[in-house]
């Protein structure tokens, strides 16, 4: 079955319900039973469900189909951004302490900017210039893609 | 009361240095179960009286040209010109499975039958034509259980009522599964598996795996008991970090009333 049945849940979240292929059931009696009873639904290929799910929580619905809400979308990127960057940080942590046992003065200056630079991760102004769910993925600091 | 005749197995494939053999059949001292010296009876059918030459000789493959039967064990004197004289045996008529039990069938001692209302097995106490049902059988003593199956219909509740393999990645869809509608995909790691019928009550039991290329993921009931009711359940997929990701394969079986 190459259909699918979409509909906004109440707690906002858009819900793809995926039919079981051997059910014997049609879409619609399969919407009948498993969509929330009285919250409208709207049955589309499957094709037309977006396969990059990288903004799943971000998907809005309408006649049109399923799009990207960048505004969530953004806040979902900085979630990422930050979880990128939180193993850099310890890291960093770590080697601060040990220019600090060591009195290396520039050491530790620099360690500062590092860990500021990682800081700001989620201010970089390409996040918010992104005009689409692949632009924003493509937002990413170099620092958090070099290792360290 | 119909005689036991059964075909003998043995030599009815083809054997080499059995080519051309001479095989005497003689029947068995049943207080002993071993040969006399008299040739028994050799049939060449299931019916009727047409006898077959008692020493037989086998063809050029080794085998019998064609099917032989007997009422009696026995045992065979094989003489062959590659092999030194030896005997086979006893070849037992009795004590073949006859599949599913039949009413007025003749059944001899040792044979087993399958009811095929239980699954169980039984096997026959004696020789006899079978009655009305399988439990008049039982009752006149001709059957005695042997094999009682586990999963037995009567006992349902040991058969899962539903299971369901289904992948998130990409494009999310069911693998396969059985007793499920459908899958509600409800965001990055929640899902919702609908059965599509119902079972007696949210009491069941859920066992999940899921996991990712990439990653090991935990599967949970999503919000706890209040995530199970009769006709659907929830799970969430999350990471080591406890961050809700999607898995490229979920699967769960479910148990209940």
């Amino acid at each position: 079955m190459n259909q699918r049945i979409v509909y906004t849940n109440a707690d906002g979240r858009i819900c793809v319900v995926i039919p079981a292929p051997d059910s014997g059931m049609t879409i619609e009696q399969i919407a009948g039973k498993d969509v929330p009873a009285g919250v409208p639904y709207r049955i589309a290929d499957a094709a037309d469900i977006p396969a990059d799910r990288t903004f799943r929580n971000a998907w809005t619905h309408d006649e049109a189909g399923i799009k990207v809400d960048m505004a969530k979308a953004r806040d979902i990127h900085r979630d990422r951004l930050r979880a990128l960057r939180a193993p850099k940080l310890k890291a960093l942590d770590a080697d601060y302490m040990r220019a600090l046992e060591a009195k290396d003065i520039p050491k530790q200056a620099d360690i500062i900017g590092r860990k500021q630079a990682l800081r700001d991760v989620t201010a970089d102004p390409a996040i918010e210039e992104a005009k689409t769910p692949e632009e924003l993925a493509a937002a990413i600091s170099k620092i958090l893609t070099v290792d360290p | 009361m119909t005689t036991l005749r059964r075909s003998i197995p043995d030599f009815a494939l083809a054997n080499p240095i059995y080519a051309g053999a001479h095989v005497s059949f003689y029947t068995v001292n049943p207080s002993t179960g071993e040969k006399t010296t008299t040739l028994a009876t050799l049939y060449a059918g299931a019916t009727g009286s047409t006898t077959v030459g008692n020493p037989y000789t086998l063809d050029g493959e080794g085998k019998f040209a064609a099917a032989v039967f007997s009422e009696v064990p026995l045992v065979a004197t094989v003489q062959s010109l590659h092999v030194d004289t030896h005997d086979v045996g006893p070849i037992q008529m009795r004590g073949t499975h006859r599949g599913n039990w039949a009413t007025g069938t003749s059944y001899f001692s040792s044979d087993t039958v399958r009811d095929n209302g239980t699954d169980k097995v039984y096997v026959v106490a004696d020789d006899y034509v079978s009655g009305a049902s399988v439990a008049a059988d039982i009752s006149a003593s001709h059957l005695v259980l042997m094999v009682d199956p586990v999963f037995a219909p009567a006992d349902s509740n040991r058969v899962a009522k539903a299971w369901f393999n289904f992948n998130c990645t990409g494009t999310p869809a069911l693998r396969d599964s059985y007793n499920v509608s459908s899958i509600t995909d409800g965001g990055t790691g929640i899902f919702t598996v609908n059965f599509t019928v119902a079972l007696g009550s949210a009491n069941y039991a859920v066992a999940l795996s899921a996991g990712l290329t990439t990653d090991r993921l935990f599967a949970d009931i999503g919000g706890g008991a209040a995530g199970m009711v009769a006709g659907l359940f929830s799970i969430v997929t999350s990471n080591h970090s406890g961050a809700l990701v999607d898995p490229s394969v979920v699967t769960g079986v479910v148990f209940g009333n």
